[in-house]
């Protein structure tokens, strides 16, 4: 029998197999969303499997998705879409897509208008975090859980809420419990080994995926201690997806001990709430605080990033950006500054692609850890 | 003995060094077997002083290529070794301005020669030598002869496209308008010394700047730099493409005695 | 194709608008407190006037920069401070400005703000711009945040949640400048707005006329009142004069051509190629008017406010254009507008920095080619970074349009 951990990276390399099984198993349908900003126990309390959007083909050219959208947008966007439009997803019944960017805003509307899945719905999501701005995203997501439950044909009641967020709380208290064991100074699991677990998030069913957690803080306890890293490093970017990246970074001797991006910590960095007499009130509340680019302030990203620096005795940040990923790239420069100036810790800055060769990063990477090191 | 040998994209370059002297040298086109032009590379420099690979005592790689070899077991990236070999040979310099084939690269360095700040050009040809050598070519001169007529022409003319295949058809362009060759020329390198120049102040100029790779030989480029950034120190004494790798062989050397 | 040169008569409102921008640029040096605002349906506009700020726009600066040649190096400076190219080039000119003015830059500069108006019309670039440019000065950011209305159906607690925004905004802003914004000055601005949109929806109607009384280069300058001055008298009175005066063209039956020299009426998708305006005159030589493009049309003033209701009008000008609705809506305005501007060709600038707008390029070429068989032309460009164009190119795609023309 596999380890958890094992189970978990491989969901990562054959994700569609694997959510084509969990719908045929289950008998439920499959809801897709895009960006940790999309509360998933709405969609859990509907009743559907809720799968994040990932491109799962990750050597797939894009040919059929450059019609239908600009080389000039970000590259998630463009190869998913690709992939939708080559019916690569079969098993997809619709998506969830918010007000992000450019190029995620685009996507819902060109989801609509093509229609590959009989469902596609938006969240406006506020760029503020007052109550007005709560006030506003708990109707929103009304508005949401309405239309799921009208697909659905079962309305979305207050109590599964409580149940989903019952789930996903749980969910994110073990991922938070096994990133804590990175603190430590020879951190015990990898961060490539924690994209892992993290993905596997996205496509299994979350009560198993909870059960695979707790199986690995077991697995993790009963490990030989490894050596100590060459250097802790914090990587912060929008999403960091393509699994060779951490693998390069951590094949030069360092460890990465906790990150700021889109498929890591801002998916779980918080808690929801429990029992709330107001669940979607409570959804809102929570999920407001997703410190993603497109909506959040260079000092409230600041704090953020300091914190996590602070707490996890980051030496390094590196910034691993896409290619024309706007919201990221603009925060930069001042971000860079804040980090540097009041942290003191040093950074680098690297731009991901798709299907782009892992040489020239990894020269500037190890470039970086050579100076850590001196 | 020591061995530094820096397989970059375009030449492979070998230095032999003892007592931080330079014994020898050799430079050859890497072709795209590394394997191959490393190995070539360092024969060619044991050759020229009789010597073999069992009289080095530790080789270090560098480069591109540096893990594509069987000629070292250990890897240094190019920007510190050529952080190294800068400071050995010129110990002012503070701001190094390495232009190569196909990449460029600012390093800012403190008085031990150790790596305070870096940044590279990013995927893309026009701020490399790559843009000269394209153009070169489609308008059949070498790079030698682009930089004569380069240093020749009293104005220059603004090529203001960052692309350098878009730059290609702008040079076309304007030949065909009856515009002054001289002066497209000198706007090609003085566009890249600008591009450079965006790339330099990213970590900042401090003196002294030293600017190496190949694109130091390159004297029509120098004199645009020159014009943006101000004084800069050229290597005189050594192949301005060798700096990584002797700087290689010098982190060889303290890594043996430690 | 040789370009011929040829002088061609503009209507005489060019002038008193290249004037008013010229005085708006002298003001931004004297007239305290000055806030840096956006170019979009921009309910702080209004807002500022009836609080005494002089609003300045970088994005305008970053327009008159292009056109002066000025903007491929301020783009290339902001490289060096770490501004990615993948960033609008209308951020990038700026922020090159800031670090490196130089010793002339355009108009004199565009000066430092005491505060940053901003809503979160348009896109994502606004919050973040801003938000930068606030670490930079440390100066005070009104934030002013509206939804999106992606479907026809808006949901009504969107004007809710807006004008509970607009309304913080104005406490916000009377508390940063100690000025009280009575609802009479509020109203009067709002008043004075509408009025100007009033004017500029008549406007647009007159250019359904064939000969087309005004080109995109007459409509773009226009532009400037609908952005800047929205509650101003000024803004009022410049914009009738444009109105009278292109209701007399009409009347006399006045073209930017002829009867005869009009052969093509052009749809011009996104914004206009700034520092390389001479294209709209070599058009022009070559029988084309573009009377319509999303940028000129579907933006600025398509939504009536009533001043007696200042916050729930402000507010529905923040949720209305073509910047806060959909691709859908964009695609269903041009396909009406073909048919009443009689269009037939389309040139789409697919503008790297401007994602936002250029987003429905590939699907509104394609549906337009569909529904009416016309012929449609994408160039591929940047609106302020000059680097980002290749003359030979986009030149060679033009004259293979216009033989397409015939």
């Amino acid at each position: 029998m596999s380890s958890a951990l094992e189970q978990m990276t491989s969901s990562g390399s054959n994700a569609p197999e694997v959510i084509q099984g969990i719908k045929t198993e289950t008998g439920k349908r499959v809801m897709g969303y895009f960006h940790p900003i999309v509360p998933e126990e709405l969609i859990y309390a509907a009743g559907f499997h809720p799968a994040r959007l990932y491109r799962w083909y990750f050597e797939e050219p894009i040919t059929v998705g450059d019609s239908y959208i600009q080389t000039f947008l970000c590259s998630y966007v463009r190869s998913l879409w690709d992939q939708v439009l080559k019916g690569k997803y079969p098993y997809l019944s619709g998506a969830i897509i918010p007000r992000a960017c450019e190029a995620v805003t685009f996507l819902y509307q060109t989801w609509k208008r093509h229609k590959p899945t009989p469902f596609v719905d938006y969240i406006n999501v506020p760029w503020k975090r007052t109550e007005n701005a709560v006030g506003f995203f708990a109707q929103e997501l009304g508005r949401v859980g309405k239309d799921l439950g009208k697909f659905a044909e079962k309305e979305v009641t207050e109590d599964s809420l409580r149940n989903a967020i019952k789930v996903y709380n749980k969910n994110r208290e073990l991922l938070k419990k096994i990133c804590d064991l990175r603190k430590a100074e020879i951190p015990p699991v990898s961060g490539t080994e924690i994209f892992d677990v993290v993905m596997s998030g996205f496509i299994f069913d979350k009560e198993k995926h909870n059960e695979l957690l707790e199986q690995l803080l077991t697995e993790i306890s009963q490990r030989a201690q490894p050596s100590k890293p060459l250097a802790r490093i914090l990587v912060s970017g929008g999403c960091v997806i393509d699994r060779r990246v951490w693998e390069m970074i951590e094949s030069t001797g360092v460890s990465i001990v906790v990150d700021d991006v889109n498929n890591g910590s801002r998916s779980f960095w918080y808690s929801v709430e429990d029992g709330a007499k107001e669940p979607l009130e409570a959804l809102a509340r929570a999920y407001i605080m997703v410190p993603s680019a497109f909506k959040t302030s260079i000092e409230d990203r600041f704090n953020y990033v300091s914190e996590l620096i602070s707490e996890y005795k980051v030496d390094g940040v590196i910034f691993a950006i896409n290619r024309n990923c706007e919201s990221e790239k603009f925060v930069y420069p001042e971000l860079n500054k804040k980090v540097k100036g009041k942290t003191k810790v040093p950074t680098l800055n690297i731009e991901t692609d798709y299907l782009v060769d892992m040489a020239p990063l990894r020269t500037r990477v190890e470039a970086f850890v050579e100076t850590l090191k001196a | 003995m020591f061995a530094g040998v820096d397989i970059g994209s375009a030449s492979t370059k070998a230095v032999l060094m003892r007592d931080s002297r330079i014994l020898s040298y050799y430079i050859l086109g890497s072709g795209s077997d590394f394997r191959k032009s490393s190995q070539e590379a360092l024969s060619e420099a044991l050759n020229r002083i009789g010597a073999t690979v069992g009289d080095i005592d530790r080789i270090i790689t560098t480069g591109y290529g540096r893990y594509i070899t069987e000629v070292g077991s250990e890897a240094v990236t190019e920007i510190s070794c050529g952080a190294r070999g800068v400071s050995f040979l010129y110990p002012e310099a503070r701001t190094i301005v390495d232009i190569g084939g196909q990449d460029t690269k600012a390093i800012r360095i403190n008085d031990k020669g150790q790596v305070l700040n870096f940044a590279m050009n990013d995927k893309c040809a026009a701020g490399t030598g790559r843009f000269l050598e394209r153009i070169a070519v489609s308008l059949g001169l070498d790079l030698d002869k682009m930089a004569a007529l380069s240093l020749k022409s009293p104005t220059i003319t603004a090529i203001s496209s960052t692309c350098t295949v878009f730059a290609e058809t702008e040079v076309v362009s304007r030949i065909s308008g009856g515009e002054s060759l001289e002066s497209i020329v000198r706007g090609l390198h003085n566009a890249l010394a600008g591009r450079i120049y965006g790339l330099v102040l990213r970590v900042g100029v401090k003196e002294t700047v030293l600017v190496c790779g190949g694109g130091a030989l390159n004297a029509g480029l120098v004199r645009e730099l020159r014009d943006f950034i101000g004084d800069v120190t050229l290597p005189l004494d050594v192949d301005p493409r060798l700096l990584p790798a002797i700087g290689a062989a010098l982190i060889a050397k303290e890594r043996h005695v430690s | 194709m040789a370009e011929k040169k040829q002088r061609r008569e503009r209507p005489a409102f060019n002038a008193e608008i290249a004037a008013s921008i010229g005085k708006h640029y002298k003001d931004l040096q004297t007239n305290k407190p000055m806030a840096y605002a956006l170019m979009a349906p921009d309910p702080l506009i209004e807002i500022a006037y009836a609080a005494g700020i002089q609003p300045a726009f970088p994005e305008n600066y970053a327009c008159i920069c292009a056109a002066r040649h000025a903007s491929g190096g301020y783009c290339e400076s902001a490289e060096a401070y770490d501004y990615s190219p993948d960033i609008c080039s209308y951020c990038r000119n700026h922020f090159g400005y800031i670090y490196a003015p130089g010793e002339k830059p355009p108009m004199g500069g565009i000066g430092e703000p005491d505060l940053f108006l901003l809503p979160t019309v348009a896109c994502t670039h606004y919050f973040k711009w801003w938000d930068a440019l606030h670490e930079i000065f440390g100066k005070p950011l009104i934030f002013l945040n509206t939804p999106r209305a992606m479907e026809k159906e808006m949901p009504s607690y969107y004007l809710d949640y807006a004008m509970k925004e607009v309304e913080q905004a104005i406490a916000d802003i009377e508390k940063v400048t100690g000025t009280k914004i009575t609802n009479e000055k509020l109203s009067e601005a709002v008043r004075l707005s509408d009025e100007v949109t009033d004017y500029w929806q008549k406007i647009l109607e007159l250019n359904k006329t064939v000969p087309a009384p005004m080109n995109l280069s007459d409509l773009s300058n226009i532009l400037f009142i609908l952005i800047v001055l929205v509650g101003t008298q000024e803004g009022v009175d410049l914009i009738k004069k444009c109105y009278e005066e292109t209701k007399q063209r009409v009347a006399e039956g006045k073209g930017i051509l002829s009867k005869e020299e009009e052969k093509h009426r052009i749809l011009w998708i996104d914004i206009p190629l700034w520092y390389r305006l001479g294209m709209l005159g070599y058009l022009e030589n070559h029988g084309c008017v573009i009377p319509i493009s999303d940028y000129t049309q579907y933006i600025w003033g398509t939504t009536r406010m009533d001043a007696s209701k200042p916050v729930e009008g402000l507010a529905r000008k923040a949720l209305g254009g073509e910047l806060n609705t959909s691709v859908d809506d964009q695609i269903d305005k041009m396909l009406k507008d073909i048919e009443e501007f009689h269009v037939d060709g389309v040139i789409a600038l697919s503008n790297r920095s401007c994602r936002i707008l250029s987003v429905g390029i590939p699907d509104a070429t394609r549906i337009i080619r569909e529904k009416f068989g016309i012929p449609t032309l994408v160039l591929d460009g940047d609106h302020t970074d000059e680097r980002i164009f290749s003359e030979a190119e986009v030149m060679n795609r033009i004259d293979s349009f216009l033989e397409m023309l015939g």
